[in-house]
């Protein structure tokens, strides 16, 4: 199992679009897929067409003391998706990764290829959440460049600029001046500002789902390809 | 009338009549004509009967041409023809029908595939027995060592013996049976040969064709001349100039493009300070800003340390709107106070007011590509005496012959061969000469011999020349490092290799490369090479015009008996066919050299002639670009000597059928064989005159054609991947991945990648149909132009992707497509003749039968 986790620079990113739309990619693409929402605002249900009133999650399920994985919902057969549910007390494993490890050891070894963790934007206090992959989502604009000068970056660590308008000069400038700061760290692709990122969830879809034609889901099926080829490699 | 029909009679030849008249627009006294003869068929015919009419019904086909007309007096003629051919040919079968008989002739297919299996397995058994030898042949041997100089002196022994072998062969006669047995075996061993890959092949192939070739070349002069005839011995003798000049041609071809280099583009150190400086010339004289503009735009992109490379617009015209333009983008403007020796001249002058070591010259329509320094600069690091490195001219729009002849990226065009394959070839030599743009050279060699060459109208060749002579060395990078426009009609064309062929005649009488110091003998083979290219002229008018000499004035050009011709010039032209073939089949598809040769003959056989004799006449004329060819239209005066001498062949067909008539039987196969010549050149002339009809261009930008991604970002906030088919200067071609995205007149955002940046341009729609939008985009600011060129004429790669898909050379199919394209010639000639020619012509051709499809 591969552990990708997606987390904001700061909040409003996008990072659970994108995570809808790469679970979306992947299984697009042949692939067994698990989401996992670690953000207690647990909103990534809304990309898998999720009944809002409907509280079920994994953080319930662990505060009542059943198996983390009894509230997980399968959309279609290759991709299941497991909601934050709703907790009083905030679960302290909810960020640890180590704990998430062992929770999926759990599990059968190939029932699942990729398992993705939406993560809570990053705060300053917060412990880093070890996977085998960590995307961080920013915007090209002078907040994240801020936060990310004071990161501190991990191996596995890369960044992915999220609504790109090229015909900004503030972002295509941010955009240059990231290119040489973080040659290592910047994926070599953008995902584009475009409308129906957000007209998908309006629609409860994750972007892939709903207009696999336009620019963002291109942008998004780039990552899940280079995602596939990073493991095809390792493999 | 009514006292001798019936009433319904009557009524049916009234009703004949008025159908005549009022639908098919016959005049009274045709109608009147036609209804009494159609009467008089009906009095033999059962023309109402319902077999009847279904044949002439227009549904049937059988006389659908004629009842589309209108109907003339001889109309009945018309009718009886068409009847009788009917009666002997069968309908002509639809396509679905022609496949279905196709498979029915499977026995042939599988008798194809019965033998060339095998044919292969015995040429891959050959192969697989040679395979070590031609391993040790094609392997890199280093120089110099005891090894290589022992074999040295047993290649030279085996050599000596070859030679002595050769001339036996060469020289031996033969008798008529032995020649052709002679001639049938080299034939198959060549077929045999030329299945195996890799150069030795090719070698074998070249000396089966110089054996065959010599040995017909010595049997003419031995044995073919008849000096006894004053008239036959001038004939015979021009022709076999004519002859010998095509032998010669050939063998200094083979020997340039025996082995092309292939050289590949050398690193540049990693410390740019190291980089050597380079100003980058842009000579114009009176074209257009629109034409220069994307060319200086696209230097000011060239991926080069900003402070080692200036760029410079020489205007000759001396023009304020090109001061002005080089001083808002911030390069230099360069003029001076006279026009002597024009592009030379301009660039001499150049030389005196610049520094840098390098010097990059381009026309001002070749945009350079952001890679081309980085590619060439590295050889000129590696090799101290290198003076100069040439790279291809690569053309985005279709030169007049891929224009008229509507061939643009079917096949490979005409300057392919020069740039594809024998600059590559003379590099090899060390021979690889200066074209004029796309190159660079160094200051230091350009000033060792005293500028740029201004003797000569091609000042480009005449300065390579000089550098060798020098000793110094050239280089050439076959990678398209920039691309141009083509001259954009035929006149232009050929104005412009006139001014080539006087330039290379110049300089073969003025500082002739087979004499004079400083050459090696490999050089001056090239150069001459190059030089007798241009001087096909007159030989190409007389092999249009040879058979005519037997057949008008009966004069014995070839003293021989037709068979013993045939048996000796039929493996000449058979293996020289297929050896160039297999050299050049990349770069030139059999037969084509035939047309553009002949289109340019008439032109260059004078001015050749004439530098020859006096080589300081002729002045430098620009060539003109970026014009626009706004109608369809037969350039007359371009193809009157081809008229001329379609008329004389025309003559000799006429002659040839008297001959066969009424002159003796003995002559008949000469007579015959000299009909074949004629009607071959009748081919060749029809498709020099198909290139006079000149094409339409339909916008004055020309469009360049591509594949690359790209994205579109909507009004509303929705964004689409693109693919970007073609682009020019002020608009662009994209495929959406749906249709109805955008609609006419909406504003967009295009983006398009340049390395890993990406940048926006403001467009607007155009036209859309279905996926496709044309996209014309909105002005820009300079930095933008600047950028938006960079995206599209001078990405590094578009170029070089471009030869891939052209068809390779199947020298049948290219002989069809040739003999086709001569057709052409005729229909465009016929279509564009004045009425008084057509009229009449078209009068005749109205009785012509038709063959009918068949009813479906």
């Amino acid at each position: 199992m591969i552990r990708v986790a997606v987390q904001g620079c700061r909040g409003g990113t996008g990072a659970s679009s994108i995570v809808a739309g790469l679970a979306q990619a992947l299984v697009n693409a042949g692939e067994r897929v698990l989401c996992i929402d670690l953000d207690a605002r647990n909103l990534l249900r809304l990309h898998f067409n999720h009944d809002w009133r409907d509280e079920h999650g994994w953080a319930n399920a662990v505060d009542n003391g059943q198996t983390w994985h009894a509230a997980a919902f399968a959309l279609g057969t290759h991709l299941h998706f497991l909601p934050y549910g709703h907790s009083e007390v905030a679960p302290v494993e909810a960020l640890n990764g180590d704990e998430w490890q062992q929770r999926l050891k759990e599990l059968d070894k190939d029932t699942y290829r990729w398992v993705l963790f939406d993560l809570p934007a990053a705060s300053f206090a917060q412990d880093h959440f070890s996977a085998d992959v960590t995307l961080t989502v920013v915007h090209a604009d002078p907040a994240c460049h801020v936060l990310l000068a004071r990161r501190q970056f991990h191996e596995n660590d890369y960044l992915l600029v999220n609504h790109f308008t090229p015909s900004s000069l503030l972002q295509n400038d941010l955009y240059t001046l990231w290119q040489a700061q973080y040659s290592d760290r910047l994926l070599p692709w953008t995902i584009h500002r475009d409308e129906a990122m957000f007209e998908a969830l309006a629609h409860k879809r994750s972007v892939t789902a709903y207009r696999s034609d336009c620019l963002a889901a291109q942008g998004i099926r780039n990552l899940a390809a280079w995602l596939l080829a990073r493991h095809e490699e390792a493999a | 009338m009514s006292l001798w029909l019936q009433p319904g009679a009557q009524a049916q030849w009234r009703r004949h009549y008025r159908h005549l008249r009022d639908r098919r627009g016959a005049t009274p006294p045709t109608a009147v004509l036609l209804t009494l003869a159609w009467a008089v068929a009906w009095c033999f015919l059962p023309l109402e009967s319902g077999r009847w009419q279904s044949l002439l019904s227009s549904h049937s086909g059988g006389f659908t041409h004629l009842q589309r007309r209108r109907p003339g007096i001889a109309d009945p003629l018309r009718y009886g023809l068409q009847f009788l051919w009917l009666l002997l040919v069968r309908p002509r079968r639809s396509h679905a029908a022609r496949a279905s008989r196709r498979e029915r002739f499977k026995p042939l297919a599988r008798a194809r595939g019965f033998l060339y299996p095998r044919a292969n397995k015995v040429a891959q058994r050959v192969e697989r027995h040679l395979r070590p030898a031609l391993s040790t042949f094609e392997g890199d041997n280093p120089d110099g060592s005891a090894a290589t100089r022992n074999t040295r002196w047993l290649l030279i022994l085996m050599g000596g013996t070859t030679a002595i072998l050769m001339l036996l062969v060469i020289t031996q006669p033969f008798t008529l049976p032995a020649q052709a047995l002679f001639s049938v075996l080299l034939w198959i061993i060549a077929l045999i040969v030329r299945r195996l890959p890799g150069r030795f092949s090719t070698l074998i192939l070249v000396v089966l064709s110089l054996t065959v070739s010599c040995r017909y070349l010595w049997w003419r002069y031995t044995s073919t001349l008849n000096w006894d005839d004053g008239l036959d011995m001038t004939f015979g003798l021009l022709l076999l100039g004519a002859e010998t000049y095509s032998w010669l041609v050939l063998i200094l071809g083979y020997f340039q493009t025996l082995w092309p280099l292939n050289r590949k583009p050398v690193s540049l150190p990693e410390d740019t300070r190291e980089w050597p400086s380079v100003d980058l010339m842009i000579p114009t004289y009176n074209e257009s800003l629109e034409v220069v503009r994307p060319t200086v735009l696209a230097a000011l992109g060239l991926d080069w340390p900003k402070d080692k490379i200036n760029i410079y617009l020489l205007d000759d015209g001396k023009r304020a709107a090109f001061r002005d333009f080089a001083a808002d983008v911030g390069v230099g403007y360069i003029t001076r106070d006279d026009n002597n020796h024009a592009k030379a001249g301009n660039l001499n002058h150049a030389l005196t007011v610049t520094q840098g070591d390098y010097i990059a010259i381009f026309d001002c329509d070749h945009v350079p590509q952001r890679s081309f320094l980085q590619m060439t600069m590295g050889w000129f690091l590696k090799d101290p005496k290198l003076g100069l490195i040439q790279t291809p001219h690569h053309f985005f729009s279709p030169d007049p012959f891929e224009r008229n002849l509507d061939r643009f990226r079917r096949m490979p065009n005409e300057g392919t061969l020069f740039y594809g394959l024998v600059q590559d070839g003379n590099d090899l030599w060390d021979a690889a000469f200066f074209c004029g743009s796309c190159a660079v050279l160094k200051r230091r060699a350009i000033e060792a011999i005293g500028g740029f060459a201004v003797e000569t109208v091609t000042e480009d060749a005449h300065t390579s020349l000089r550098l060798h002579r020098k000793g110094f060395t050239s280089a050439y990078l076959r990678i398209p490092q920039a691309a141009g426009l083509a001259t954009e009609s035929v006149s232009a064309h050929i104005g412009q290799r006139i001014r080539w062929a006087r330039g290379m005649v110049q300089i073969f009488r003025l500082d002739n490369p087979l004499f004079g110091p400083g050459l090696r003998l490999s050089q001056r083979l090239c150069y001459v090479n190059a030089m007798l290219h241009f001087l096909a002229g007159v030989p190409r008018l007389i092999f249009l015009t040879a058979p005519l000499a037997f057949l008008l004035l009966h004069a014995y050009i070839i003293y021989a008996p037709a068979f013993l011709l045939l048996a000796f010039v039929i493996p000449h032209m058979l293996h020289s066919g297929l050896t160039n073939s297999h050299i050049q089949g990349r770069y030139r598809h059999s037969f084509w050299s035939e047309v553009y040769d002949t289109v340019l003959a008439w032109y260059i056989a004078l001015p050749t002639t004439v530098a020859l004799i006096n080589p300081r006449k002729g002045k430098f004329n620009v060539t003109a670009k970026g014009g626009l060819v706004d109608r369809q239209y037969f350039d007359w005066s371009i193809s009157r000597p081809y008229l001329l001498l379609i008329l004389l062949n025309l003559s000799g067909v006429v002659a040839a059928i008297w001959r066969l008539q009424s002159g003796p039987a003995d002559e008949i196969p000469t007579v015959l064989v000299s009909l074949v010549w004629v009607f071959y050149n009748l081919v060749i002339l029809g498709g020099a005159i198909a290139v006079a009809a000149e094409a339409r261009q339909v916008r004055r930008n020309h469009r360049v054609s591509i594949t690359l991604p790209g994205a579109v970002q909507l009004p509303g906030g929705y964004a689409y991947p693109c693919t970007l088919q073609d682009y020019a200067e002020g608009g662009l071609g994209i495929v959406l991945p749906a249709a109805g995205l955008v609609n006419v007149g909406d504003t967009l955002t295009l983006l398009l990648q340049r390395g890993h940046q990406e940048h926006a341009f403001a467009a607007r729609v155009v036209n859309a149909s279905g996926e496709r939008a044309g996209l014309e985009l909105e002005k820009m600011p300079l930095a933008k132009h600047v950028d938006y060129i960079q995206c599209t004429f001078a990405r590094a790669d578009t170029w070089s992707l471009w030869r891939d898909d052209l068809p390779a050379d199947r020298p049948m199919k290219s002989m069809i497509d040739v003999v086709c394209l001569g057709f052409e010639g005729y229909r465009r000639l016929f279509q564009h003749a004045p009425r008084v020619v057509r009229a009449p012509v078209s009068w005749l051709g109205s009785f012509i039968p038709q063959r009918p499809h068949e009813a479906s």
